[in-house]
């Protein structure tokens, strides 16, 4: 089921907290070899481009699948996810949003960016180590990746 | 006109009846005329006849009498007895008889009495011979006026149902009559008797009857004509006259029955016509402009004569313009009167003086301005009201963010609180104690934001509920009084703090004012990077006519792009820096409050920042 290639996740997220909840989930769900974290949107922007400290391409591989969340200090994720589906280059990386927001404003804006998925964290723990169980299932195992 | 048809009508009637009346009287003129003419060829008829039978008569007496043959008809007369030779006999045995001459002329009128349309003679006297030759009544009457000397008597009469002309003359005796009327007691010139004459009058009575038949069909036709000229005359008059009548009622029906104060004036501002409607408007007759054509200008509103003066010079030049100007009618009032004209011209092409029109607008100014009013209020309220939505909508996007904010940044510490909750719980269970000291941590980290934000949402919401009365600050003051209370973190980074002298004194809430600028000088310290040097200017510049105060520092600086976002709530540059992110939110909210402006200006990263904001509250103005 899992190939050979290292599969990478970049985890976008301003809260550490989240973060780390995020990581620990996924982790040992046992589907990543990877997960890179930044906290705000122009860092993510510099590590999807290969910009500043995220030059070095094997140190900072491109992910196969981008987790973003919606409010970032500096840019925030919506303008994170307009410049990758504009880009050529990185439009067809997978973007899941994953955010504290349920507003209709937030889900209508991310899906006429391209979002290819929206989440919401959910509150409880059990439910939030499952979502993340799952989302890495589907995209990174079942989803046939480009 | 009306009048004028009459007049017509009267006049032709009254030719009509003097024509007739003319033409009667000639007639009956013409009728005498004729009358008197029959009597006249009558009487000379009989005078004629008398004329001749006095000469046969007078024949017969110069020869003593005639001598007929004794028939039985003619009888020797007994009157003569006397007379010698009466009775004679011619040697042939012939019986002859003198025949007197009254009797011959008996003898002859008796012959003329039997043929009816002969001229009739009679010989009578008063004391006739005979008593045959007795006069009859009429004659009896002439022979008495015979003898008071009048020579002849004639007159129409009727005798035996037949009109005659009868004409008498006297009979004078001569000396032959002396032979048989001597034994009378007659002298020579006395008036012994008369001859009548009759003359028939029917003969010409038919003729004269035609002749007057002719007159009255000449007449007749005469007056014919003469009504019909007079009749079609008067008809070619009526005809004219209701041709005129209808095109003046036309004309009148146009130019009376307007509601507008119409006129045309001579080049000499004399009126030539002015419609009634100019009492209803003015209170002035229009007699009264007819006689004093200034009266015009006198009732005009004193401060519209200048305009109005203008526009009568400039339309006798042929450059009328449409004018507005207020006349006072006679009862004081003020009317509005709309004034248009224009020259008008013979169809020859003469100037022929002003054609006008006044109409009051009055009512109509009135509703105008009612109008416009009803609109300036309406225009006000809509304004009013799109200002009240524009606050209202702006109140209400602030409120979807903050809601929106709220929400999301007091559920992310929930989501850490139960997330590292439930993996301690886990961790727990599978005997996996060594990350539960940090996930405790955390947990009472995330409680700890909570709390704050909580404290911050309260902060933020005072603004606003809680106000203190402005007062007029002393800036310098508060200033300082913020550095010292701000001093202990000021000499712990180090930072050298510079305040400009002689800042303006403004209104306001002074211990928010004094928030703001704490707020502002603890960003300045807390990110003021890797600056050696760290260093913060508070001062005050001019711009226009507000008063911009400043807090500059020489830190980090904020980007372009970001100079906006910085001061929306709980947003921060750094997430990894303290605070929750609401110290700018919340002093862009006091002085918006003040009715002034936040900004940040910086050349970029590293490039320092200063943080500027305005006052506008006017001294009296309560915070709200």
């Amino acid at each position: 089921m899992i190939e050979g290639e290292p599969l990478c996740i970049l985890l976008v997220e301003d809260n550490p907290d989240h973060a780390e909840l995020a990581i620990r989930n996924l982790s040992e769900a046992g589907l990543v070899n990877r997960v890179f974290h930044v906290d705000d949107g122009e860092a993510a922007l510099d590590y999807l481009n290969s910009r500043g400290e995220y030059a070095d391409k094997s140190a900072f591989p491109r992910p196969h699948l981008v987790l973003l969340d919606l409010r970032l200090p500096k840019v925030d994720g919506i303008e994170v996810l307009k410049q990758v589906k504009g880009s050529d280059w990185l439009k067809a990386i997978p973007v899941v949003i994953l955010t504290t927001s349920a507003a209709e404003r937030d889900l209508a804006m991310a899906y006429s960016n391209y979002a290819n998925s929206y989440l919401t964290k959910p509150v409880d723990f059990g439910s939030f180590s499952d979502l993340l169980r799952d989302l890495g299932f589907y995209w990174l195992a079942w989803n046939k990746r480009p | 006109m009306v009048t004028q048809m009459h007049t017509i009508r009267r006049f032709a009637l009254l030719l009509a009846l003097f024509w007739t009346a003319g033409i009667l009287v000639s007639f009956l003129w013409f009728y005498r005329h004729q009358q008197q003419s029959v009597l006249d060829i009558a009487r000379a008829e009989a005078q004629a006849t008398y004329e001749k039978d006095a000469l046969y008569r007078r024949w017969a007496t110069r020869h003593g009498g005639v001598y007929v043959t004794v028939t039985d008809t003619s009888p020797p007369n007994p009157n003569l007895a006397h007379v010698p030779d009466r009775d004679l006999r011619t040697p042939s045995g012939k019986a002859l008889t003198l025949v007197n001459p009254a009797y011959m002329t008996r003898q002859v009128f008796e012959l003329a009495d039997l043929q009816s349309n002969l001229v009739r003679g009679h010989i009578t006297s008063l004391k006739p011979l005979r008593p045959e030759n007795a006069p009859d009544p009429w004659e009896a009457e002439a022979l008495r006026k015979f003898e008071k000397g009048v020579k002849e008597v004639s007159e129409v009469q009727i005798l035996n149902g037949r009109k005659y002309m009868r004409l008498m003359r006297p009979f004078t005796t001569e000396v032959g009559c002396l032979k048989c009327h001597a034994a009378q007691g007659y002298r020579v010139g006395d008036v012994r008797g008369g001859i009548s004459a009759s003359v028939p009058l029917e003969a010409h009575a038919e003729v004269i009857a035609a002749v007057i038949t002719g007159g009255a069909v000449s007449h007749g036709l005469l007056w014919l004509l003469g009504v019909g000229m007079i009749g079609t005359g008067s008809r070619i008059l009526m005809r004219s006259a209701r041709g005129l009548e209808e095109s003046e009622e036309r004309y009148r029906t146009v130019a009376d029955y307007t509601d507008d104060w119409e006129y045309w004036q001579s080049r000499d501002l004399s009126y030539r016509y002015i419609s009634p409607a100019c009492k209803e408007i003015s209170g002035y007759g229009r007699e009264e402009f007819y006689s004093d054509p200034e009266l015009m200008e006198r009732i005009i509103h004193p401060d519209d004569l200048a305009a109005y003066r203008d526009h009568v010079h400039a339309c006798l030049g042929g450059e009328p313009k449409p004018i507005d100007f207020r006349i006072v009618r006679r009862d004081g009032e003020v009317r509005c009167i709309s004034h248009i004209c224009r020259m008008v011209y013979t169809k020859s092409g003469v100037e022929h003086g002003i054609r006008a029109s006044n109409r009051d607008i009055t009512d109509r100014k009135r509703a105008e301005k009612a109008r416009r009013e009803q609109a300036l209020l309406l225009e006000n309220e809509v304004r009013e009201r799109k200002e009240r939505e524009t606050e209202l909508e702006a109140k209400n996007a602030e409120l979807e963010r903050f809601t929106y904010t709220v929400s999301h940044d007091l559920k992310s510490p929930l989501i850490t609180i139960k997330g590292f909750a439930g993996a301690v719980l886990k961790d727990i269970e599978e005997g996996k104690l060594q990350r539960l000291d940090g996930d405790v941590r955390r947990i009472m980290g995330a409680a700890d934001k909570m709390t704050s934000l909580l404290d911050d949402l309260l902060e933020l919401s005072r603004i606003g509920r809680i106000v203190n009365p402005p007062t007029l600050v002393d800036m310098n003051q508060l200033v300082q009084d913020v550095l010292d209370q701000l001093s202990g973190p000021i000499r712990q980074s180090g930072v050298e703090v510079v305040l400009q002298p002689g800042l303006p004194k403004v209104w306001g809430d002074q211990p928010r004012i004094g928030e703001v600028l704490q707020n502002l000088v603890e960003n300045g310290i807390k990110y003021m990077g890797e600056q050696p040097h760290p260093k913060i200017e508070i001062g005050a510049r001019e711009a226009g006519d507000v008063e911009v105060f400043t807090v500059r520092d020489n830190g980090m600086g904020v980007a372009e792009q970001y100079q906006e976002s910085i001061f929306g709530l709980f947003n921060k540059l750094d997430a990894k820096s303290e605070g929750t992110g609401i110290g700018l939110a919340l002093a862009r909210r006091i002085v918006e409050f003040h009715g002034g402006k936040l900004w940040v200006e910086s050349e970029g990263s590293g490039q320092g920042s200063t943080f500027c904001f305005t006052l506008g509250m006017a001294p009296r103005a309560g915070l709200n």
